[in-house]
């Protein structure tokens, strides 16, 4: 689970459960923050907010293509605020950022924790990544328990990372028990990187040929996208397949 | 040294046409300190070229005749990191997160070891098909006496080691030596299926009857005592 960190330090990850990064809102909003006016249109923006791994983007802000446009090309994390958006502008949302990289984000201001739940539950109930934003630590702690994959925060004061980390944990498990010779907890599901379209041995993988789905516990996350783009593929591929690096011949194996 | 710092050891010889997946997979994991070692047996075939790519720091196994405990303990012995990952050379972990996933079961005190899944690939051979779906199931288990343990995909912990190092006395099989000896002083070892690998060879290596002989009579020698 990440958990995006809006200002002060940042603690340190536990692998396999938590990790801590720096979050930007892309209208300004933190100490560091470029502002909107300077987003748009600007493409060199990955120079921007470098210290920033994530954006955070208000339902407002969202809804102009030319900052969607260059948000994608920084290929960071895009948490995108739907508030009460209808379903034609989460299409051009989805149509603009890059699965793996597109975070469904509920923003927790000013809603009680029924409220928030009664948010999350549709996206729960779906395939796409989806966070909190919220300074609520019982709220925080429902998303994390409902699947969230991220969590935007103030500062890390703000909630209780022991909870959260028994959270993730128990998510990471699944049901298990610590007693007898065995517990029975089978591998879970997780979103996986899969592909588009029929891809065989000797083919060279790209971006656009990868895609999000709920697959199985051995699948590459979205986050290996970039990182398996332009490798030659060992054996073929079919839609809805999880891929994993035993797919692939190695980014050097052109050179022998 | 970081006490969640990971020492992979990677025995090989003349493994090069799989070794670059490998090392590939190992240094994309979403682990966040890794230092990777390979314990090279005379390889003549670029493997050591394929490691230098990777940043592998390279160990030469030396001119004694080659025993898998001895190239395990060398490896281990390169480096000063609290846990150690054992993986074959060419054996390819499935996605980023194989270390984290051996890792986590070694917060608990008890279990002092951690081996998971190995699969086959498409084109691995019918024996080696049947044998690892066999032999590596979907469930997890949290092991007491049973000393089944695979180094082909593993995790244990230094400190362990250093108390019980792998038996240099026998030729294959040191996993399932090594694990009834760190059972019996009421540890635990967990086999973790979601840190998976696909094994393209196997784990029986087909039909060598010479070896399958030569592997039950070290179990013979590990059942001994067994109670």
């Amino acid at each position: 689970m990440n958990v995006w960190i809006r200002s002060g330090a940042r603690p340190a990850d536990v692998p396999g459960a938590l990790r801590f990064g720096e979050v930007c809102p892309v209208d300004g909003g933190c100490g560091k923050a470029r502002s909107l006016c300077e987003i748009r249109g600007a493409r060199d923006i990955e120079s921007r907010n470098a210290h920033a791994a994530a954006w955070y983007v208000r339902a407002q802000v969202w809804s102009d293509p030319v900052v969607l446009e260059a948000l994608a090309e920084t290929g960071k994390v895009v948490l995108a605020a739907i508030g009460d958006t209808g379903d034609g502008s989460l299409d051009t949302l989805r149509s603009r950022i890059p699965t793996a990289s597109l975070v469904l984000a509920v923003d927790a201001g000013g809603l009680d924790l029924a409220a928030v739940c009664e948010r999350l539950a549709p996206l729960a109930g779906g395939h796409e990544s989806f966070a909190l934003c919220s300074d609520d630590g019982a709220a925080i702690l429902a998303a994390a328990a409902m699947g969230a994959s991220d969590l935007v925060v103030r500062d890390s004061s703000g909630f209780d990372r022991e909870a959260l980390l028994r959270i993730a944990r128990a998510r990471t498990h699944g049901l298990r028990s610590d007693g007898g010779d065995g517990d029975g907890a089978s591998p879970e599901r997780q979103r996986c990187l899969t592909v588009r379209r029929p891809l065989k041995a000797g083919d060279r993988i790209s971006e656009a040929d990868m895609t999000v789905a709920v697959t199985d516990y051995r699948g590459l996350g979205p986050a290996m996208q970039a990182h398996v783009a332009g490798l030659t593929l060992r054996y073929p591929v079919a839609p809805g397949e999880a891929l994993h690096f035993g797919h692939f011949h190695d980014r050097f194996s052109d050179e022998f | 040294m970081n006490s969640e710092a990971v020492g992979v050891v990677i025995r090989a010889r003349n493994e090069a046409e799989w070794l670059g997946s490998c090392l590939q997979a190992v240094s994309l994991q979403d682990y966040p300190s890794v230092e990777i070692i390979l314990v090279d047996n005379g390889s003549t075939d670029g493997t050591r070229d394929v490691a230098a790519r990777y940043g592998c720091r390279i160990v030469d196994y030396g001119d004694q005749p080659f025993n898998y405990s001895r190239a395990i303990n060398i490896g281990i012995g390169a480096t000063d990191a609290p846990l150690i990952a054992i993986l074959s050379g060419h054996c390819v972990p499935a996605n980023e997160h194989w270390l984290a996933r051996l890792a986590e079961n070694l917060r608990d005190p008890v279990c002092v070891a951690v081996y998971g899944r190995q699969e086959p690939l498409p084109d691995s051979s019918p024996y080696d098909k049947r044998d690892l779906w066999t032999t590596f199931g979907v469930e997890r288990r949290v092991q007491r006496r049973d000393f089944y343990f695979n180094n082909a995909n593993s995790m244990i912990r230094r400190d362990v080691w250093e108390a019980v190092p792998f038996n240099e006395k026998i030729h294959g099989l040191e996993d399932q030596d090594w694990a009834k000896k760190v059972l019996r002083a009421g540890n635990r070892i967990v086999y973790e299926p979601r840190a998976s690998v696909f094994h393209h060879h196997g784990i029986y290596q087909d039909l060598n009857e010479e070896r399958a002989n030569r592997h039950v009579r070290i179990i013979e020698l590990i059942r001994q005592d067994l109670t």
